[in-house]
């Protein structure tokens, strides 16, 4: 039974630890800067149209 | 090396060797799955095993499994990471030689592995069988590949890393020290090795290594690459950046801990077991979260479901996704643990996850990026639709036939009559009573690969009908205007996330001194963050800044992926001491009456011959080592077993299948005679099975030259050989071969007594016991014994 105690008390802890983290963060701005990034993948390359093959440059 | 001031700049993206992996996924795609329909058939017909020793059930199932997940979805992976990596980092791959060096590199490892297994050339342990040279050249690929890679980050033109780079770094990283650390070993020759690990050791090592290659081979860069390709063919960005952070701390953190789900009630340490199971339960909401932020990136794009065959596959794999991350954390809680586990439960699950998950994923992308690639448009929608339901019907056959099957096969193993008996205390029964379900799973495997066979001729006409296109964009660079390296190290996340380990570590592994004080410390730090909450002000966030540092993100996740790893592996080697070479006879399951009995002495010459054949036969892909506490366990198979049992075992062979009985107390149960018949015929002394049948032993001598070398090797690993044991090898195993030959010829059966057949014979008879009578050696064995 005192297991179970100290095991209910410890996850309790780590439940609200896990949620001030989480609001610090997020007060903290950690989650804003998303908006542009969530668009690269829509905006990488010029798809439907493709260009003839050429040999590659090297970088 | 990033940019520092933003200049424009003219990028050509390497798409050869997208197209390259591109080919490799579809070729090797169709192989994997052509061996699964054959070994899937063999389960139900013993006859497809062809007589051949290269073609036993035993050998090719490693040979499915690698060529599935290595071949199918590496080849894809990789395809997936160059193609949307240049993209999200706005640069081409570092360097066009190491590319190759990739590509090329890992092709021979396929084709390595193709030659090997059939050849019955394995380490034995399950995922990693390849055998030492080709891990070597596993080791250099992925280091050329990690090299390119990095080098490729530093010079992008992009600032922030999107989340599928996230995810990419950790899959380099993590594949990196898992492969490394499950392979160490020592060659006895250029074909064959012994794990530096033994036991309890060896098989937690390996299911560290076993569970994390599914979570970082087979789920996160499968994940990076639906937050790429998602949004792509739906044209929506991903639901939820916010939650994709969330989503990604807490998975690479938490997967690593959980490998010891797969040895539950196992004898690995109870804390060890309970603590896989914990963060496998944990592992339900980082998992879900990702499969929500997939799903939910359709939003308002619905329709699309209807009418386009890639997103179809999208949603039905990330739908698996979710399935398969429910049902694993369900089958890891240990009491359901102990019905679903040897069972064909656990072969659904994993296909939901290869076949569903991966499979799907891998499918959408190319329907996707190879007309993209070669510049022109599928060349038949309605054939990608056809495969979609053809796989899909299938997919669901195979699993729902494994369900049922599995969970049957549970149910009848423990069933116990009114007096406390078996039920069923006849093994082949469950298996003859599996036989309907296999064969469904035939037919959905058959479905699914049929479907697979459809898309190489639809891709293969879409490639015909086109060619190969340059993608070239102009782009500018960035200003790095970001903190340093060690400036976000002393960001408040990472301090507050190593108080959490640290204090974590001291709660649980420290006295109530100890725990007292983490708790403490767990008390301050909540109150300590609640306090300030709003109080930290910056123009970019620090979870911004680390994005766009590279080095710093590579260093975080190392220390995340190291953790766990760190926490259960270490306390089990250090403790390899404490593991007790004897025990007392009440412990005992075999010593005649007496004191204190060594429970485990090493293996003769013989036996460690038979022992290599076992393991280069892949027997335990279908028989456990490993009766676990229950009784309908120990009824059948004997006592259970204990680690001290296994401490000379490298490699372990637990195993994680029954599709045959237990074997742990195997030895003395039968005479040689039954051992004889029936590996040239099983189903002579057990009809209904299914077992291949092994009459190729008899006449194949095993090579006693090289015997005394492999006891070297195991010397240096800690098995006690002495010199003279070990320069008399060849003579023992002779005499031991001689004895079990007589006895085999008062039977009327003529047999070499340096065959393979008598060798393996002699390992069977000494499962789960002591010595057994060694002609040439006896007064040694016993000497020493009395002298300990």
């Amino acid at each position: 039974m005192d297991v179970l105690m100290i095991t209910v008390f410890v996850s309790l802890l780590l439940v609200v630890g896990g949620l001030v983290l989480f609001f610090v963060r997020q007060r903290a701005g950690d989650f804003d800067h998303g908006d542009r990034l969530s668009l690269l993948p829509l905006a990488d390359d010029p798809q439907g149209d493709p260009v003839p093959d050429v040999k590659p440059q090297e970088p | 090396m990033q940019a520092t001031t933003p200049v424009t700049k003219r990028v050509v993206y390497d798409d050869d060797v997208v197209r390259a992996f591109s080919l490799a996924t579809i070729i090797w795609g169709a192989v994997g799955m052509l061996v699964g329909v054959l070994v899937a058939t063999q389960m139900s017909f013993w006859q497809a095993n062809l007589g051949l020793s290269w073609t036993t059930f035993g050998r090719l199932r490693p040979l499915h499994t690698n060529a599935v997940i290595f071949a199918f979805v590496g080849n894809m992976m990789f395809a997936g990471v160059y193609y949307s990596t240049q993209r999200l980092l706005k640069t081409r791959m570092a360097s066009d030689l190491l590319s190759w060096v990739h590509f090329w590199g890992w092709q021979a490892i396929i084709v390595g592995a193709a030659v090997t297994f059939p050849l019955g050339l394995t380490q034995g342990k399950e995922y990693a069988e390849l055998i030492w040279p080709l891990d070597l050249l596993v080791v250099l690929v992925w280091v050329a590949f990690a090299v390119n890679f990095f080098w490729t980050l530093a010079r992008r033109n992009e600032r922030n890393l999107y989340v599928a780079i996230w995810f990419y770094i950790s899959t380099i990283i993590t594949i990196a020290v898992l492969y490394i650390v499950n392979n160490l070993q020592l060659p006895t020759s250029l074909t064959h090795s012994y794990s530096i690990f033994t036991g309890v050791q060896d098989a937690l090592v390996q299911w560290w290594y076993g569970h994390n290659a599914v979570a970082f081979f087979l789920t996160t860069p499968i994940l990076g690459i639906m937050y790429y390709f998602l949004p792509k063919a739906a044209g929506r960005p991903v639901y939820s950046y916010r939650l994709s952070i969330v989503h990604f701390w807490s998975l690479i953190f938490l997967y690593i801990w959980a490998g010891p789900h797969h040895l539950l009630y196992t004898a690995l340490p109870d804390w060890a077991q309970t603590m896989g199971m914990i963060f496998s339960v944990m592992l339900w909401a980082p998992s879900w979260g990702g499969m929500l932020n997939g799903l939910l990136t359709l939003r308002g794009a619905w329709d699309k479901l209807r009418t386009d065959p890639i997103i179809k596959f999208y949603i039905v794999a990330v739908t698996f996704y979710g399935m398969s991350t429910f049902e694993g954390p369900l089958l890891s809680i240990k009491s359901v643990s102990a019905l679903g586990h040897y069972t064909d439960w656990i072969i659904g699950h994993v296909h939901g996850g290869a076949l569903g998950w991966n499979g799907f994923m891998a499918f959408g992308m190319l329907y996707w990026m190879v007309p993209r690639l070669w510049g022109t448009q599928l060349k038949s929608v309605r054939l990608a639709e056809v495969h979609f339901w053809i796989a899909t019907f299938g997919i669901l056959l195979y699993v729902v036939a494994m369900w049922i099957s599995g969970v049957s096969q549970g149910l009848f193993w423990r069933a116990l009559d009114a007096e406390g008996f078996l039920k069923y205390p006849d093994f082949i029964e469950g298996l003859i009573a599996s036989r309907f379900m296999y064969q469904m799973r035939l037919i959905g495997g058959l479905a699914y690969f049929a479907g697979a066979l459809l898309m190489v001729g639809n891709l293969w006409a879409t490639i015909r009908s086109g060619r190969r296109t340059t993608v070239e964009i102009e782009v500018q660079g960035y200003a790095h205007d970001g903190p340093g390296f060690w400036a976000l190290m002393r960001g408040a996340p990472v301090l507050y996330s190593l108080a959490v380990i640290v204090l974590s570590l001291v709660l649980f592994f420290s006295g109530t001194l100890g725990s007292a004080i983490a708790l403490a410390g767990f008390g301050v730090l909540v109150i300590a963050g609640a306090l300030s909450i709003g109080a930290e002000k910056s123009r970019r966030s620090w979870h911004d800044l680390i994005e766009g540092h590279s080095l710093a993100f590579t260093v975080l996740v190392l220390v995340a992926i190291l953790v766990g790893g760190l926490v259960e592996i270490v306390p089990l080697v250090v403790a390899k001491k404490d593991v007790p070479a004897q025990v007392a006879h009440a412990d005992s399951v075999w010593a005649a009456k007496g004191e204190y009995v060594f429970v485990q002495m090493p293996y003769s010459p013989l036996e460690v011959e038979g022992r290599d054949i076992y393991v280069r036969e892949g027997c335990y892909v279908c028989h456990s080592q490993m009766i676990r506490p229950f009784r309908h366990e120990t009824l059948r198979y004997g006592e259970y077993s204990r680690a001290t049992e296994f401490i000379y075992d490298t490699p372990f062979q637990w195993g994680s299948k029954r599709t045959g009985p237990d074997l742990h107390r195997e030895g003395g149960k039968y005479a040689n005679v039954w051992h004889y018949l029936h590996l040239i015929d099983p189903r002579s002394t057990s009809p209904g099975s299914n077992m291949p049948p092994y009459a190729h032993l008899k006449t194949h001598p095993v090579d006693l030259g090289g015997t005394a070398g492999k006891l070297r090797v195991l010397r240096k690993l800690g098995v006690p050989y002495d010199e003279a044991e070990i320069a008399g090898a060849t003579a023992t195993a002779r005499a031991q071969g001689g004895l079990i030959v007589a006895d085999l010829a008062t039977q009327g059966i003529t047999v070499a007594s340096d065959s393979e057949l008598v060798a393996l014979i002699s390992y069977l008879q000494r499962l789960g016991r002591g010595p057994q009578p060694v002609a040439a050696v006896p007064v040694a064995v016993a000497a020493r014994e009395v002298s300990r």
